[in-house]
């Protein structure tokens, strides 16, 4: 490129975010005069309407060609800047954002003038960076309008729906046997008592009929790879043993000789090994436990129809999507192997999830409310609440439903037992949405007992009844009281979905559930484009609002699907048939098998396959030769970065090659969440820890730099490239030994592994490595993360 | 005409005796047969055989539209069944009229297809109606987006920080309003009145009154010019009357569109920005103008505002200058606020202890009979602002007697900076008594400094929504609370009101809906010190008096 550079470098003062520990003027005063800096002004917000104006106002007058904004991390405004330089006429690759925020102030408040150091670097290494980007160009593939939704609860039956509605064609997998999800266990839901059987039953209905939807029930998805637009997954599904030919006579069941709890009914009733999971469910027939059938072979000639096949199969579909919903739900937490064990011991305690099925009429008791093992209804029923919520270790959440479930419970159970007293423990009554208050107002009217205080135990008398101790925390005093019955408000814990992590490489936070992109303006988004949440797998929600979140989804799939084609970005990879030696080494490390051989004998060079191409690098980082060119993150943008981060003083720093995925996100997240460390550290971003080319390293140890942390996401499975964490893995430890024949201290090169949401893990690494710098001759002990 | 043939959907929702309504209906001669539930395997089996079997026309008495999801329309040709929404009837009477009703008035037609307009109408350009916007624009729709004030934002753009991650508002706010005014398909329409919606689902008529603004939007360039010269000095309402403002501004910095308006209420024609503006955009005998939209769908994002704290008078907001409300307290702590982030009281004193009051308005049946959600977070998110401000600063957390806050002793990592609590004093502190009384006597505590008490002030319906609730053609229900409400069934169809075509975001429907979403976010925190039952006197970890709210002797 002979154009001459011209770069437009402009500081954000965010408010007092960065100006608060930085000095934006001082910056600018500083970096104004650098070479090929043609513009460099500070603004109060950079991405705020008027900024963005200065911005487009000044490249047209001095012909910018590049663009350096110091400001935020790039995951945030990236985006907007990229659209401004669109809109500008420049290529948005040619944007360089500098993080002095959440990898700078954000994370040195206590510092402010190594902070304003360190900002004044990190802008040079931006600089150097910008001088060599070269424009890319986009790819335009196509994309298959078809929909993936995983699981069959109410938001994934709202999204289905939604989906199918608008005419594309939707698949739904389900590991259960029979749509509905938990819905299937509730009677009666919240605020407004209508049973739960006329909310999701229509919805269910629907999707079975719908013609544009395909269930597929008793389901796994087993493998996912693609990228948006195009997602090739494998979905492994048990066929049912019985066919559709059921009528569900029910004359299979009479002749089973197996009995086992019923889960449905909460373990309060048998059922047999041939079953109807829920009997108003959809698909509608007899199932069989395959864990507990022990294929006596008595029911086949039983049935009057032939429908049994006790030969279990399994099938394979390999299916491909444009998109997917996660809908993969909760599971009601479980006081077994809790420290509430000891008290779910007797039969009558019982938890909220076991009282909805007493409370309904296909229940165990048929509508009767017995504590198990009574005959007569309770006189004394106790609440407590906050089982499996808010602790101090563990569930440290709010699930936010027990309060209303509590409530509503206790009006049914004063409605129907108009003699019975029922007390209700809490910590905090959350009744935090709209009609939820007033059912806490009428519980009041209804006499329902309301009581503050922790509960500490929960013990059987004498006489077989229960008894409560619990701080009451208005009169000071500790109570003692004897009930019939006592039911857990359990929480709400991550569901079996959580287990497609591996599968999917969607981050999951520290509680369990999927991580949406951002909390307040990606909630329905996860950070893998295409990849949406709905419902109660990305954290504790009522109904209402899984269906509501559905319904987000869903629209985000549609817009999506409104073109036929989507734009992929230009970050791929390029061979240079001049370098390449043709060593096949890049053929063989890459992940995606996005690399041919072309030619033969001394001939044969390698060839990128740009359409199937992810831009990881791996084989840029691998490459002997030095043939492979990554696009976006060159060696010699990042050779340049190097540089120009050990400038000065490098003994004194820490040289951070972070992953974009993993390891940078959990440095922004430091950032967020204010964790201070060390400012010695200089962060360069690339796309994964499999890019790092050995050759970078040892520049950075020539340079003089006092460590290098080589940081991705965790292996094995959450690199975003299927396996360049590993690749890096093998090759520093390869590299470990090379220097120490060389005579460097190895312990200067540090591996960890960093995910998204370890900004604390982060924060330890580079604490750690900074405390080495200080005290070089102490024995540090070996880094064991590696 | 062949007799209808009536099937009844024996719900478990139905408030009225189905056995009844069938022998009933029967003695009226008409062929009726009662079906299990017609959503379950059961029933929808029954009905399958049924409508297979028999030619001629049915009358199914089920549940609405908005339940059934479209079931029956699947099963058989839609001129042939029709439904009766039988859950909308609570005595036999009612419904049996309904359905004699039904079976005399002549079977439908084959439904007509009318063309639907493709554009859609969004109400509201807080972060709901934004985000909408967007996501309707990327689809290929063309959406007008409208808003009575000058700038796109909302209440999101007066916040400072949210929570849970202390991000800057307005920082990721901007980049969105940014993007909605240059979305080729979005029509930004400000500081515009709704007159009258007319039409139905697929063709709604909209007309709009285009207020004047006395500045040409086409000219003017938000440079800021005419705001220097101007005379007229009125308090900045988008800075809650804080901070002064001239009477031709543009409404906030990062506003959108950045355009200058002039408040014609303090105006005095002395026409001197008309001599300062360089483009010629500023035109002082600017009529309103109307304009009409034709849209296929409305979406209502109109929010919510703060409630009025002024009404519970022993609280003395707008009595005592020191206590404020919590969104005024976020242009006091915003770096863009009347104070340029300084941490000081209205009258300018440094803020050395602050105190908040939860639940002001909600949860309380004289003003706001349900919880708004978001104020204990809020407030906590605020604690935590002023401590970052004022780090060695003492901050209290009055909460109700059964409100969210504290309890936990340990709150999520990411409110508790490290260097912050080696500096002893890391956390607010929490005291459980209902606030019953702030005197202005804050003044003679023993303490040095002056208080600023922010109450966290809740949500309600916003203003405007009264008058749109009531348009011709609308059927929104409006509880008592005014907020606006799904149809039947609170779970189908959260979005959905009765009017079909609707679409509900953020505040206006839910409070959690995208902008204000509650985060699941547990603090607790052992109480320090006695905190003594109703409320009289609640003290500090220190053991002083924090608040002067409820001793006589203060008073």
């Amino acid at each position: 490129m002979d154009e001459e550079v011209r770069i437009g470098l402009y500081i954000c003062h965010c408010g007092l975010n960065i100006a608060g520990v930085i000095s934006p003027e001082k910056l600018v005063a500083q970096t104004q005069d650098l070479p090929q800096v043609v513009i460099c002004r500070h603004h109060l917000y950079t991405c705020s309407e008027a900024g963005q104006r200065e911005i487009l106002e000044d490249i047209e007058q001095h012909g910018l060609n590049r663009l350096v904004i110091a400001a935020c991390s790039p995951k945030l405004h990236e985006p907007t800047f990229r659209r401004l330089l669109i809109e500008a006429g420049v290529n948005p690759y040619l944007l360089e954002m500098v993080n002095i925020r959440e990898h700078c102030s954000w994370v040195h408040m206590q510092e402010p003038e190594a902070a304003q150091h360190k900002a004044l670097e990190l802008i040079k290494m931006g600089l150097a960076r910008v001088r060599l980007a070269r424009p890319l160009t986009e790819r335009v593939v196509p994309l298959y309008r078809q929909a993936l939704v995983i699981g069959g609860g109410p938001a994934g039956l709202r999204a289905a729906l939604d989906i199918a509605n608008a005419g594309f064609p939707v698949t739904l997998v389900e590991c259960q046997p029979v749509l509905g999800g938990m819905a299937n266990a509730l009677h009666r839901t919240f605020p407004r008592g209508q049973t739960a059987l006329s909310l999701i039953n229509p919805m269910m209905a629907a999707v079975s009929l719908h013609p544009g939807i395909k269930v597929l029930t008793n389901s796994e998805v087993k493998e996912v790879s693609g990228h948006v637009g195009d997602f090739q997954v494998t979905v492994r599904q048990s066929l049912p043993m019985i066919n559709e030919d059921c009528d569900r006579c029910g004359q299979c069941l009479e002749v089973c000789p197996i009995e086992v709890p019923d889960e449905r009914q909460q373990g309060l009733s048998p059922r047999k090994a041939i079953y109807l999971p829920a009997p108003h469910a959809f698909p509608a027939s007899y199932v069989i436990d395959q864990e507990h059938c022990n294929r006596c072979g008595l029911c086949v000639p039983a049935c009057p129809r032939q429908a049994i096949d006790l030969a279990a199969q399994e099938v394979e579909h390999h299916l491909r999507f444009g998109s997917m919903v996660l809908a993969t739900g909760f599971l009601p937490f479980d006081p077994q192997g809790s420290r509430y064990e000891s008290w779910v011991a007797f039969p009558k305690v019982i938890t909220t999830v076991a009282l909805e099925r007493l409370l309904a009429p296909d229940g165990p008791t048929a509508g009767q409310v017995q504590a198990p093992g009574e005959s007569t209804p309770p006189r004394e029923i106790a609440f407590i609440l906050c089982v499996g919520s808010r602790e101090e270790e563990g569930h440290r959440y709010c699930s936010r439903v027990c309060c209303p479930t509590a409530l509503r419970q206790a009006l049914e159970l004063k409605s129907r037992l108009p003699q019975a007293h029922v007390r209700i423990y809490y910590r905090d009554m959350r009744t935090t949405k709209k009609d939820w208050e007033a059912l806490y107002t009428q519980a009041r009217e209804a006499g329902v007992l309301f009581i503050r205080g922790q509960v500490h135990e929960v013990r059987a008398d004498q006489d077989g009844r229960v008894i409560i101790r619990a701080d009451n925390e208005l009169f000071q005093t500790v109570s003692a009281d004897k009930v019939d019955l006592a039911v857990l408000a359990v929480g709400m814990v991550p569901g079996r979905g959580a287990a497609l992590r591996e599968v999917l490489k969607v981050p999951i936070s520290d509680d369990g559930f999927f991580l949406e992109a951002h909390p307040k303006l990606r909630p329905l988004e996860t950070v893998l484009d295409g990849i949406y949440l709905a419902g109660a797998c990305q954290g504790p929600k009522d109904l209402s609002e899984s269906i509501t979140s559905a319904s987000g989804a869903a629209a985000k799939i549609l817009s999506l699907f409104a073109y036929e084609t989507i734009t992929l970005d230009g970050i791929v990879c390029e061979i240079d048939p001049e370098k390449c030696i043709g060593c096949e080494t890049c053929f063989k490390e890459c992940p995606f098998q996005a690399i041919k051989m072309v030619g033969a004998g001394k001939k044969q060079k390698a060839q990128v396959i740009e359409a199937a191409c992810k831009g990881c690098g791996v084989c840029a980082g691998a490459c002997p030769a030095g043939a492979v060119i990554a696009r976006g993150f060159t060696d010699e943008m990042i050779m340049a970065q190097i540089d120009a981060a050990l400038a000065d003083h490098p003994e004194d720093k820490i040289l951070a090659f972070c992953c974009n995925w993993c390891s940078y996100a959990g440095a922004d997240f430091a950032g967020v969440s204010r964790l201070q460390y060390s400012p010695a550290v200089r962060i360069i971003r690339y796309m994964c820890a499999g890019r790092v080319h050995q050759k970078f390293i040892l520049r950075a140890l020539a340079q003089g730099a006092g460590r290098v942390l080589i940081s991705g996401c965790h292996p094995p499975g959450d690199c975003h490239y299927v396996s360049g964490n590993l690749r890096a893995l093998a090759r520093i430890e390869k590299l470990k030994k090379k220097l120490v024949k060389k005579g460097i201290d190895p312990q200067r090169l540090r591996l960890a592994w960093v995910s998204a949401t370890e900004g604390r893990n982060f924060q330890q690494v580079i604490n750690e490595l900074a405390a080495e710098l200080k005290h070089p001759t102490e024995d540090q002990p070996q880094a064991s993360d590696g | 005409m062949a007799k209808v043939k009536i099937i009844v959907c024996q719900c478990p929702e139905l408030a009225l005796d189905a056995q009844a309504l069938v022998s009933w209906l029967e003695r009226g001669g008409a062929e009726v047969q009662l079906l299990p539930p017609l959503c379950t395997p059961d029933g929808l089996m029954q009905l399958r055989t049924r409508l297979a079997s028999q030619t001629g026309e049915w009358l199914i008495a089920a549940c609405g539209p908005e339940r059934h999801a479209g079931l029956f329309q699947r099963l058989t040709p839609v001129a042939v069944v029709r439904v009766v929404d039988l859950l909308a009837y609570q005595d036999l009477e009612s419904a049996v009229a309904a359905l004699t009703l039904a079976q005399s008035t002549p079977s439908q037609p084959e439904p007509s297809i009318a063309p639907v307009s493709p554009e859609v109408l969004i109400v509201g350009g807080g972060v709901g109606g934004c985000q909408a916007a967007l996501d309707l624009a990327r689809g290929g729709h063309k959406v007008y987006l409208v808003d009575r004030a000058l700038s796109i934002g909302g209440i999101m753009a007066q916040l400072d920080k949210t929570f849970p991650t202390l991000d800057c508002s307005i920082c990721i706010l901007g980049p969105k309003l940014v993007e909605v005014a240059s979305h080729p398909n979005i029509e930004l329409l400000t500081y515009v009145g709704i007159d009258r919606i007319a039409g139905q689902t697929g063709h709604f008529v909209v007309d709009l009154t285009l207020k004047p603004r006395y500045v040409d939007m086409t000219k003017c360039v938000g440079c800021g010019s005419c705001t220097e010269v101007c005379p007229i000095i009125v308090p900045s309402r988008w800075d809650l009357d804080l901070k002064p403002s001239k009477c031709i501004r543009i409404w906030f910095a990062q506003a959108v569109p950045l355009r200058a308006a002039i408040d014609k209420e303090y105006c005095i024609d002395c026409q001197l920005c008309v001599k300062a503006c360089e483009h010629q955009a500023i035109n002082l005998a600017e009529e309103p103008q109307s304009r009409q939209l034709t849209v296929g769908a409305i979406i209502l994002a109109t929010g919510a505002r703060p409630f009025d704290p002024s009404i519970k008078s022993e609280y003395g907001y707008g009595r005592i200058p020191t206590v404020v409300t919590n969104l005024e307290y976020e242009r006091i702590v915003c770096a863009s606020g009347p104070t340029l982030g300084g941490l000081v009281t209205p009258e300018g004193r440094p803020v050395q202890r602050l105190a908040f009051i939860q639940c002001v308005g909600s949860r309380d049946r004289r003003f706001l009979p349900y919880c708004s959600g978001y104020c204990c977070t809020a407030s906590i998110k605020e604690a935590m602002l002023a401590l970052e401000h004022q780090p060695d600063g003492l901050v209290f957390i009055n909460v109700g007697n059964r409100c969210c806050i504290p309890w936990n002793p340990h709150c999520p990592a990411f409110f508790w900076p490290g260097p912050a609590k080696a500096r002893r004093i890391s956390r607010p502190r929490y005291a459980r008594a209902a606030a019953s009384r702030l005197g202005s006597s804050i003044c003679s505590m023993p303490c040095k400094a002056k208080s600023v008490a922010p109450e966290a002030n809740n949500l309600s319906p916003d203003n405007d929504r009264g008058r749109r609730g009531r348009r011709p053609g609308r059927k929104l229900q409006r509880p008592g609370r005014r907020f606006f409400d799904g149809a039947a069934g609170h779970f189908l169809g959260p979005q959905r009101p009765g009017g079909g075509g609707h679409l509900f975001f953020g505040h206006c429907g839910h409070f959690l809906i995208r902008g204000y979403r509650p985060s699941p976010f547990a603090a607790r925190q052992p109480p320090h010190g006695p905190v003594v039952g109703g409320g009289r006197v609640a003290r500090g970890a220190g053991g002083s008096p924090f608040i002067t709210l409820c001793r006589r002797s203060d008073l």
